[in-house]
């Protein structure tokens, strides 16, 4: 069963993770996500777009709107990432990992190092 | 499917009442984007589906207004809520004393041209306490 992500920190993360490759609009990232962690988490709408509109006022991605259907009427909203935003990826990548190792080491550490 | 689809929109609208107008609008249509992309690969989704993958409306204006920007912006909205009860509460009081001072007012005027005085025929060789003073003028 899929985990809802709620960390924002970490859907900040895989979303600015993703841009790196190619503009996405917010239902692709959802479902990249989903796809590309073997259907282990999965992100809420809901919780994405707050993250993204506040990376887009940061200036760490940028937004344009491209419409699409029978008469162009429907738009998605595609996100670039920045160079600021590559530069804040990076950091976040490397907290995520100084985490990671940390909790690591607190669930391998035997009772006597406690 | 559409009309729920309105439904589903308008719902998370009103959920996201303190939000600014233009950021709301914004959000609403990247939202109606992706649910119809959503639509396309799943003709067959119901209204309960989508709100698992987008969120419900409550969900998703918890989440927005759990951010900084909107969370400003719903003190923005409270303290202007605030003010708003003052000005009502300072016209009330207003409009109440205007009330009784009109009332007592009317009440004067009546008394004032309905009043009435009491007249006695005045009796031979009378002379009032003060005819002395008029008597002189």
């Amino acid at each position: 069963m899929a985990q809802l992500i709620y960390d924002k920190s970490i859907i900040e993360m895989l979303s600015l993770f993703l841009l790196r490759s190619e503009d996405l609009y917010a239902y692709e990232i959802m479902k990249k996500i989903n796809s590309m962690s073997r259907g282990v988490l999965e992100v809420q709408g809901g919780s994405l777009y707050p993250i993204l509109y506040k990376l887009t006022d940061k200036g760490l991605i940028s937004d344009r709107v491209e419409t699409f259907g029978k008469r162009g009427r429907m738009t998605h909203v595609y996100y670039h990432l920045t160079p600021s935003g590559e530069s804040y990826l990076q950091e976040l990548i490397a907290r995520n990992e100084l985490v990671q190792s940390g909790i690591r080491n607190v669930l391998t550490s035997t009772e006597e190092e406690t | 499917m559409r009309r729920e689809i309105e439904k589903y929109l308008k719902q998370i609208e009103s959920n996201l009442y303190t939000c600014p107008i233009k950021k709301r609008n914004v959000f609403l249509r990247d939202l109606r984007g992706n649910i119809d992309a959503y639509i396309e690969e799943h003709p067959n989704a119901t209204l309960p589906e989508l709100k698992s993958i987008f969120g419900s409306p409550e969900a998703i204006a918890e989440s927005f207004l759990q951010s900084d920007e909107f969370a400003t912006t719903k003190q923005v909205v409270s303290s202007k809520k605030r003010i708003i009860r003052i000005l009502i509460a300072t016209a009330c009081i207003l409009v109440i004393a205007a009330l009784i001072l009109g009332t007592v007012y009317v009440v004067d005027c009546y008394k004032y041209t309905h009043g009435y005085a009491e007249m006695e025929p005045i009796q031979e060789g009378f002379t009032p306490p003060d005819s002395d003073a008029i008597t002189s003028y």
